[in-house]
């Protein structure tokens, strides 16, 4: 049996963050279904219906059995310290936090200043459908950004 | 992130035959971070560079310093 060294509390952390940026991204993904089921056809958005939850709830199980296979070493205190230190990551996923809100405040102010062009020619939707879709583009800019923040150059040894 | 701050980390650790990883755990931060200010694509903050600085036990421009001399 192979004994693994054990993860210091700032790698902990840093994968905490790339844990809880994958499952922004993949709640995106739910906000895109839940919205493209609103323009779908009523066979093809009931599978989507269908889809939606099996990913919701893959989603959750996923993030909370890695979550405590992963950080049960770390005590709250540890947890709270590590994720507010600078390190890369940490600032990588603040950056990218501003750069979504900000991308996002610039989409809807665009589509607000030109809505005789886009919002009036888009069919009538309801105010869950409207929320659902700035959550996904806000969540999807924000899964963009760190990506782009983070990519790796492979420069570790 | 900066072209200006350059830093001597690499060498400081190949002194000391250290890993990007032994370091990062000296001082309380991920390998990433390391590996990032090495390249000079992640600039530190004053207490990560200071950690650094006192761990190699020497002022803090031996090892970090401006490329851009004006």
């Amino acid at each position: 049996m192979s004994t693994q060294p054990t993860a210091s509390a700032a790698e902990l952390a840093d994968r905490t963050l790339q844990l809880v940026a994958a499952a922004m991204f993949a709640l995106a993904l739910v906000f895109c279904l839940s919205v493209a089921e609103f323009f779908a056809s009523e066979s093809l958005a009931a599978v989507i219906d269908v889809a939606v939850k099996i990913l919701a709830v893959a989603i959750l199980g996923l993030m909370a059995l890695l979550y405590f296979w992963k950080f049960r070493s770390m005590t709250p205190g540890q947890r709270r310290r590590e994720l507010a230190e600078d390190g890369f990551l940490q600032i990588a996923f603040r950056k990218a936090m501003a750069t979504s809100w900000m991308l996002s405040f610039l989409v809807l102010a665009l589509l607000q200043a030109l809505d005789n062009l886009v919002l009036e020619r888009l069919p009538a939707m309801p105010l869950e459908i409207v929320i659902q879709g700035v959550l996904a583009l806000m969540l999807l800019l924000f899964s963009v950004a760190f990506v782009s923040f983070t990519r790796s150059d492979s420069h570790d040894e | 992130m900066s072209d200006n701050l350059g830093n001597r980390i690499r060498v400081f650790r190949a002194e000391h035959r250290l890993s990007q990883a032994e370091l990062a755990d000296a001082i309380g931060v991920s390998r990433k971070t390391i590996s990032t200010i090495e390249v000079g694509r992640f600039v530190p903050s004053t207490i990560i560079a200071l950690k650094i600085a006192r761990y190699f036990d020497v002022p803090f421009e031996e090892i970090f310093f401006l490329n851009d001399a004006s």
